[in-house]
């Protein structure tokens, strides 16, 4: 529209229209300059993180730290800054809590997919999808009102603020996000199989324990890998309900601590630079497995290579 | 399909060893051809031979794909102004706009009929409010769609039949006062009669336009073109002008090379 | 053998089941039946007039009232830093970047995404000791730092959620506006962000609920028990998940009990409109595009 205008003269309408397009063209580059900044800016966080980590973890190397903090003992007031229990802590709570949550979520999964009725299929990850959105504190809250005294009832040696009562809660938290992981793959493999099994003969059953499950592996992998990966890194049902006395556990009914709620219980209450260093030591231990848990997420996804979904015509 | 007119061509494409390929894989190679105006070329060929890609290469589209590659020279007349568009460009926008495109099923955008229109004619061409009404009827009669849907334009667009929408996208086009119309498989999803409409459409269009149509009929292309290319893997492989296309033995070649 | 096998399987099917939803509604039970009745203006203001507090004259001593001004305070400070921020780098991956790049800035997403809020926190605790030290020794935990840190916490979320509702668009779509003309931010602002719209809405929704239930971060960047409704974003502030998971330690009296019972059922109910809100707008979102998908 621009050059009916200037027509007098073709070649300073030309010019104009010239000068007229850089100016669209910078426009452009200059949007897409925004956006890419912002990227930078979200994905540059994460190194900030991983370098202030690693900044105040340095010491440690620098002043010869290491062996004391990677030891058994956590006494402070006695010059003894051992993580390792804590280490070890949040090992065994993730790994009972995974032990109770896991079966469960393989149970419901089942149980959506052919095990159980049809008809409660929905209503069911209405409420597994609800799950989700409920705040770890109040699982926590909850469990310190309900849990604890009902612990320390049945087990009178035991204050009830144990290594159990935070795995059972801890495995109702994570719970939802197993589910619904095996939910996505069951129902991908779901779509490629239903109508072949069900031309053979089988019923919906039989379909996913002979047909699906081999076939939907990943997802379970994944479910495994990413609901350990949430259990290890949760911090207020710790913090709240498992005692937190930095020792290696016996029985399921010790108080443990995790690496995650001594991150919390140091900066709210010591402030000596070692007891500092600990907890970064923590942070990058946490960092460090995430990134971990995130490869393997990864790798898990790039085999399961869906098939081409480019269409060319 | 009424007497010809007295050949006096304008030139306004002229293709020069284009290639063009995806993801190192090339697709089009070294094809030359040349259209002009007030004249309907059509492009025959097998599903495959590249036909879609030839359009797209026409107003860059290729190059909202991954990894393509375009070489060649490629020029278009527009404003009366020879532009090879892969190099002294214009800005994509502006191309695409005076090379406008219709595709296999019609692609439209959310909203309603008017909105179809209105939300290109408002942006791209920055048409003022007060005028966008009149240009979008404007546009309607030329795609001979005014009358259907005039009772209905804030309906949404998608619940037109195929056919009405196939015109609603040519209006679209016309709407923003394009040069050269690149046509692929405009009638490939609609059935008989809706693509005799827009068939006369496109004949009645054709003084005016530059048209290229890609089509997937043989005798489509006997009703409409004034020249036809047939391509195959990639390249022109034959030219064919109307008083061949309506001869009963290159017919028969035709469609063994074909189908 | 086979049918065995079945029966077993469907009968440990049914015990997780009946075990977890007998759980969770004991669990929403309890906290329904112990909270329901705390629920009135003395939870939120206790013995102030309520007039009074809200518009900030009259401090509030024994109510939640200042927790929830705080929660509120923190999700919109920390909303107004990610959302901006999660839009543009998701819109950004979804169509502009390509190649190498874009894997590489996938893959930050998705580790960030994957980091347990308590080092986020710590990042924030760790940004706050280097300022002691270096340009402001007067720095100190507030607000805007937990806000910062949560709005790290949910940005790996808003962006993917973005990209998933842009790409999630046919590509005709994108074709149909760039064939006309249409610069690529135009197709974006005009018919790709109409469309993918409630999608992304929904993603800030979810995002929005998290940032108002996480207690980890907040606990290492500012929040405190006692400190009336905050005067400034560089201020310590109270927020509604602290305050639960104080009294559960604190509580030393029944009364401050039902406070907590209190507290997190409107915790509760406040993240679970939130996420019907979200779940709504992803499921019409769905539904729309199958409509259109069968008239095309
Ligand atoms: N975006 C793309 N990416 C990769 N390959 C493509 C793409 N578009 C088309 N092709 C390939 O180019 C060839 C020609 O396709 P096309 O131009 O669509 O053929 P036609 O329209 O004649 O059926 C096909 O082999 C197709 O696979
Ligand atoms: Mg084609």
């Amino acid at each position: 529209m621009l050059i009916q205008g200037q027509a007098s003269s073709p070649r300073t309408a030309e010019t104009v229209l010239q000068a007229h397009w850089r100016h669209l063209d910078r426009r452009q580059s200059g949007i897409k300059g925004l956006l890419l900044g912002a990227t930078i800016l979200s994905c540059g966080s994460v190194l900030a993180i991983l370098g202030f980590l690693s900044y105040f973890a340095l010491p440690i190397f620098s002043e010869g730290h290491l062996a004391e903090i990677l030891s058994w003992e956590w006494r402070p007031f006695q010059g003894k800054f051992g993580i390792l229990p804590m280490a070890v802590g949040s090992l065994s709570l993730a790994v009972t809590a995974m032990g109770v949550a896991y079966p469960l979520g393989l149970g419901i999964c089942g149980f959506a997919h052919g095990l159980g009725p049809r008809c409660l299929k929905g209503p069911l990850m209405g409420l597994i999808n609800f799950m989700t959105s409920i705040p770890t504190v109040i699982y926590g809250f909850v469990s310190v009102i309900f849990l604890v005294p009902l612990v320390r009832g049945a087990f009178p040696e035991s204050t009830g603020y144990s290594w159990l009562t935070a795995a059972l809660t801890l495995s109702l938290m994570i719970l939802p996000t197993i589910v619904l992981l095996v939910h996505a793959q069951l129902q991908q493999v779901d779509a490629r199989v239903r109508l072949a099994s069900a031309a053979l003969g089988f019923s919906p059953a039989q379909t996913l324990l002979w047909v699906m499950r081999p076939l939907a592996f990943r997802g379970l992998w994944a479910a495994a890998v990413l609901g350990f990966s949430r259990a290890l890194g949760d911090t207020i049902i710790a913090l709240m309900v498992a005692g937190n006395a930095p020792q290696v556990p016996n029985s399921l009914l010790d108080s443990i601590r995790t690496l995650t709620s001594h991150i919390a219980l140091v900066v709210a209450t010591d402030s000596t630079s070692q007891a500092y260093q600990s907890i970064f030591a923590s942070g990058l231990i946490l960092f460090g497995v995430s990134i971990a848990v995130n490869l393997t997420l990864r790798r898990l996804q790039s085999r399961a290579a869906l098939p081409a979904t480019g269409r060319h015509d | 399909m009424g007497p010809k007119k007295p050949v006096d061509l304008e030139p306004t494409v002229l293709v020069k060893s284009l290639h063009v390929g995806f993801a190192g894989r090339e697709v089009l190679h070294n094809l030359n051809a040349k259209f002009n105006r007030g004249w309907l070329a059509v492009v025959l060929g097998r599903s495959g031979s590249g036909k879609t890609t030839f359009l797209r290469a026409l107003n860059r589209l290729n190059e909202c794909f991954p990894r393509s590659a375009t070489r060649g020279s490629l020029k278009l007349k527009l404003q009366g102004e020879w532009r090879d568009i892969y190099r002294n460009a214009m800005p994509l926008p502006e191309l695409r706009r005076r090379v406008g495109m219709v595709f296999q099923t019609p692609h439209l955008l959310p909203g309603s009929i008017a909105d179809n229109l209105a939300l290109p004619v408002k942006l791209v061409l920055g048409v003022p409010r007060r005028n966008i009404a009149s240009r979008v009827e404007w546009a309607l009669e030329e795609a001979h769609l005014w009358d259907e849907v005039k009772d209905r334009l804030n309906a949404p667009a998608h619940t037109l039949s195929g056919g009405q929408q196939q015109r609603l996208c040519l209006a679209r086009l016309l709407a923003l006062e394009p040069e050269i119309l690149l046509l692929d498989e405009p009638t490939a999803s609609l059935d008989f009669r809706a693509a005799l409409k827009v068939e006369e459409l496109l004949l009645s269009l054709k003084e005016r336009y530059t048209i290229i149509a890609v089509s997937h009929s043989l005798s489509q292309a006997r009703r409409l073109a004034d020249e036809a290319l047939i391509f195959r893997d990639g390249s022109v492989v034959q030219r064919l002008s109307r008083e061949d296309l309506q001869a009963p033995d290159t017919l028969q070649a035709l469609l063994e090379e074909i189908f | 053998m086979i049918k065995k096998i079945t029966y077993l399987a469907q009968a440990c099917s049914w015990l997780a089941v009946l075990t977890t939803v007998g759980m969770i509604l004991l669990f929403l039970g309890f906290l329904g039946v112990r909270g329901f009745d705390t629920i009135n203006p003395t939870l939120f203001f206790g013995n102030t007039p309520p007039w009074g507090a809200i518009i900030g004259r009259l401090p509030v001593w024994h109510g939640i009232w200042p927790a929830c001004v705080g929660t509120v305070a923190l999700v919109l400070l920390s909303s107004l830093l990610a959302i901006p921020l999660g839009l543009a780098s998701g819109i950004y991956l979804a169509h502009y970047a390509s190649g190498a790049w874009k894997r590489w800035f996938s893959l930050a997403v998705e580790v960030l995404a994957g980091i347990p809020s308590i080092v986020m926190g710590l990042f924030g605790f760790a940004l706050i000791l280097s300022l002691r030290k270096t340009v402001a020794p007067q720095a100190n935990t507030c607000l805007l730092l937990s806000a910062g840190c949560l709005a790290l916490l949910v940005l790996p979320y808003l962006i993917l959620m973005t990209q998933t509702a842009l790409e999630a668009l046919p590509d005709e779509l994108r074709q149909a506006g760039l064939s006309l003309g249409f610069t690529p931010w135009q197709n974006m602002v005009h018919v790709l962000l109409p469309v993918a719209g409630r999608g992304i809405l929904s993603g800030v929704i979810l995002a929005v609920g998290r940032a108002a239930e996480d207690t980890a971060v907040i606990l290492l960047t500012g929040v405190v028990a006692n400190s009336g409704l905050p005067s400034g974003i560089l201020d310590k502030y109270e927020a509604l998940p602290f305050h639960i998971f104080f009294l559960a330690a604190e509580a030393r009296s029944d009364a401050e009990l039902a406070q907590g019972f209190g507290a997190a059922l409107i915790l509760l109910i406040l993240t679970a409109a939130l996420f019907l809100g979200a779940y709504y707008l992803k499921s019409t979102f769905t539904k729309t595009w199958d409509q259109k998908n069968l008239s095309i």
